[in-house]
């Protein structure tokens, strides 16, 4: 699964957000970036799987957090 | 703990080289984030909530930051939760960087100071610089990016760069 689908996975999560979340885009770009190489999903070995979940999740909660002001 | 404001221009060693470079990408960008920011996998985005009191709630976590290699890589879904119960001072210390952050000052600053990582029974000193700026993503309401990297006074410094070497290659 490519970053694409990743992002269309997790559509229902980012739905809510400005844009439909679309410019998460450019972050997870950034962040599958930065292991070298990988593009694909199943390139990617558990643990680097729920570090990626993990910070997506995690940045989604601080925009919601920063929208509640 | 002694926390300094000091222009990056005089910061030293690579440090000093690396926050240079995103205060540039800073300033050419207006602060928004595009897909060639420097240092991407060294920094950490927090929420730009920032109550001064706490560090605030931690979103993105570089692979490479310097507050994973303090942690040990000890963190879930609630990190700035994690550093907290690790060591509060350090917490208080270094929060209000982070609320001066979110009123649009960018912050650049040696911190010196004792934390506790996880693991250890007496705390151990450091000395870092760090920058802190509003970051936009695209969305209404922008992130805080903080670059932090131990100083050349750090006792670790050395090791640090040498493990990490290899990440400047690319």
């Amino acid at each position: 699964m490519g970053s694409q689908t990743f992002v269309m996975e997790d559509a229902k999560a980012y739905a809510e957000l400005p844009e439909g979340g679309n410019f998460l885009k450019g972050f997870l770009h950034s962040l599958l970036d930065g292991y070298r190489g990988k593009t694909d999903w199943r390139d990617f070995d558990p643990a680097e799987r729920d570090e990626i979940v993990l910070n997506c999740h995690r940045l989604i909660e601080i925009l919601r957090d920063a929208e509640g002001e | 703990m002694h926390i300094k404001r000091i222009d990056p221009a005089n910061m030293k060693g690579l440090a000093g080289e690396r926050i240079q470079e995103l205060e540039a990408f800073l300033k050419h960008t207006s602060g928004h984030l595009q897909p060639d920011m420097p240092l991407f996998e060294r920094v950490v985005f927090t929420s730009s909530r920032a109550d001064g009191d706490h560090i605030p709630k931690i979103g993105y976590v570089g692979k490479s930051s310097y507050i994973k290699d303090v942690m040990s890589g000890q963190f879930g879904p609630d990190f700035a939760a994690a550093i907290r119960n690790q060591d509060p001072k350090f917490d208080a210390a270094v929060a209000g960087g982070f609320a001066r952050a979110a009123q649009g000052v960018r912050v650049c600053e040696l911190v010196e100071m004792e934390v506790t990582p996880p693991g250890a029974t007496t705390s151990i000193p450091v000395s870092y610089y760090r920058l802190i700026d509003r970051l936009w993503l695209g969305a209404p309401s922008p992130v805080l990016v903080n670059l932090t990297l131990p100083s050349p006074a750090q006792f670790h410094e050395y090791q640090f760069w040498q493990d990490k070497v290899h990440l400047w290659q690319n």
